[in-house]
């Protein structure tokens, strides 16, 4: 063999192993990493029109904003205050049927336009007077579609765009669908929502 | 064995040479001499003395500490006999420490864990015992317990840990202020999320038990 012909066999060879090594690291980047594998299936959506998840359809009818939150009392009850917020309250009337099985939300979010995610504020509303409208504290039996409401609280700056998120299985829905429906607000939109916010809105008296 | 380079030479002469040497008691006396010398020369400069604590920084009364997941405000501290689940006095001469804290989640997420962001150092002389979370959380606009907090919305908070029956807590009381870091892949599970407490500070508050002293036994 010449020392040309060493030269480039050994040239050859060092090409190849720093191709192999590129094209490992460029396979180790496609990896999708365990989040990526247990990622939900969003499913697509708009307000008004009906999403079909793998345990119920889901459609929004409405959503609102308000700067106080009550719910209609059972008679005789006691009228706890109103609860407020910091930002506002971004409230959704909603219809769910279930499909083969009694169904419940459990993961109940708005996603930001920034990526940022808001839950449903259920710990503020553990109380019965709400807990009988929410369509997150009940379970819905196939033939019989629930309507009801989610209330979620945010800063003003980040409604526009929102979208919200529901599945029936718990935490992120790993591995399950998980609504991804546009609410339609855009900054026109969230104009016109602010200047009809209710100081208070009572669930289950003010109209949807 | 002789390994032949391709020039013709060979290299193995100068490695089973070395080889040989290695094996010989007199190379693993001096191997040995030299680790003694190693260990003691750690062990004389500290590098076998247990790794000291960390000092941390103090807090003042109002003052931002920023972890990765939370900042943090504490406001004030007190001994209370208004019962935080409920908001009405005790009728049966229960108290509480209550710290008030501003407090705004950074995360990208709704969070329920604020109680153990901020924790009560009962003992602060015995280092290894674990500040104590607090089991009454309670915003303060309107009394709602336990809340979840949302990104970007600075919230006043109450956290409450129950005073045992017949003590009395007067004096500077301290609390340590606990971050957590992004991880995008946990070793354990392989995937992401907030891990790994670490302190990040202390602060003070010098509280006074408005119950008289507990009558001593005769």
């Amino acid at each position: 063999m010449t020392r040309r012909a060493t030269l480039l066999s050994r040239l050859a060879a060092a090409v190849s192993i720093v191709a192999v090594v590129a094209a490992i690291g460029v396979m180790g980047n496609q990896h999708l990493g365990y989040d990526g594998k247990i990622a939900p299936f969003l499913v697509p959506g708009r307000i008004g029109e009906t999403v079909t998840t793998r345990t119920f359809d889901f459609t929004v009818q409405s959503a609102r904003l308000a700067r106080a939150l009550s719910a209609a009392p059972k008679p005789g009850a006691i009228n706890a205050p109103p609860l407020t917020t910091s930002g506002i309250w971004l409230i959704v009337h909603a219809r769910i049927a279930a499909r083969t099985a009694p169904v419940r939300l459990m993961s109940v979010r708005l996603h930001a336009r920034d990526g940022d995610d808001y839950s449903a504020a259920r710990n503020r509303m553990l109380d019965m007077k709400y807990t009988r409208w929410l369509l997150s504290e009940n379970a819905t039996d196939p033939g019989i579609p629930r309507e009801g409401w989610l209330a979620f609280e945010l800063p003003p700056s980040r409604v526009s765009g929102v979208r919200l998120r529901v599945a029936s299985t718990f935490g992120d829905a790993s591995l399950d669908n998980l609504t991804d429906i546009d609410l339609g607000i855009d900054e026109a939109r969230l104009e016109e929502l602010q200047r009809d916010a209710a100081d208070v809105f009572v669930i289950g008296k003010d109209t949807p | 064995m002789h390994i032949l380079g391709r020039d013709g030479t060979t290299s193995a002469g100068m490695f089973e040479d070395w080889l040989e040497y290695l094996k010989s008691w007199r190379s693993l006396s001096v191997l040995g001499v030299l680790l003694l010398a190693g260990i003691l020369v750690i062990w004389q400069s500290g590098g076998l003395a247990a790794v000291p604590r960390q000092q941390l920084p103090v807090a003042k009364a109002g003052e931002r500490v920023v972890t990765d997941d939370w900042i943090l405000r504490p406001l004030s501290a007190g001994v209370s006999q208004v019962d935080p689940a409920n908001g009405r006095p005790s009728e049966t001469g229960e108290a509480w420490l209550v710290l008030e804290a501003e407090v705004e989640n950074r995360t990208h997420a709704t969070q329920a864990n604020v109680a153990s962001a901020l924790r009560w150092q009962r003992d602060p002389a015995n280092t290894d015992a674990k500040p104590l979370a607090s089991n009454s959380t309670v915003l303060l606009r309107d009394r709602s317990a336990m809340p979840a907090l949302q990104p970007a919305m600075p919230e006043r908070i109450a956290l409450a840990w129950p005073i045992p029956p017949g003590e009395r807590l007067n004096g500077e009381q301290t609390w340590v202020l606990i971050g957590r870091t992004w991880v995008p892949q946990d070793s354990l599970s392989g995937g992401s999320g907030w891990l790994r407490p670490h302190d990040v500070a202390l602060v003070h508050f010098t509280v006074a038990d408005p119950r008289p002293a507990p009558e001593k036994a005769p």
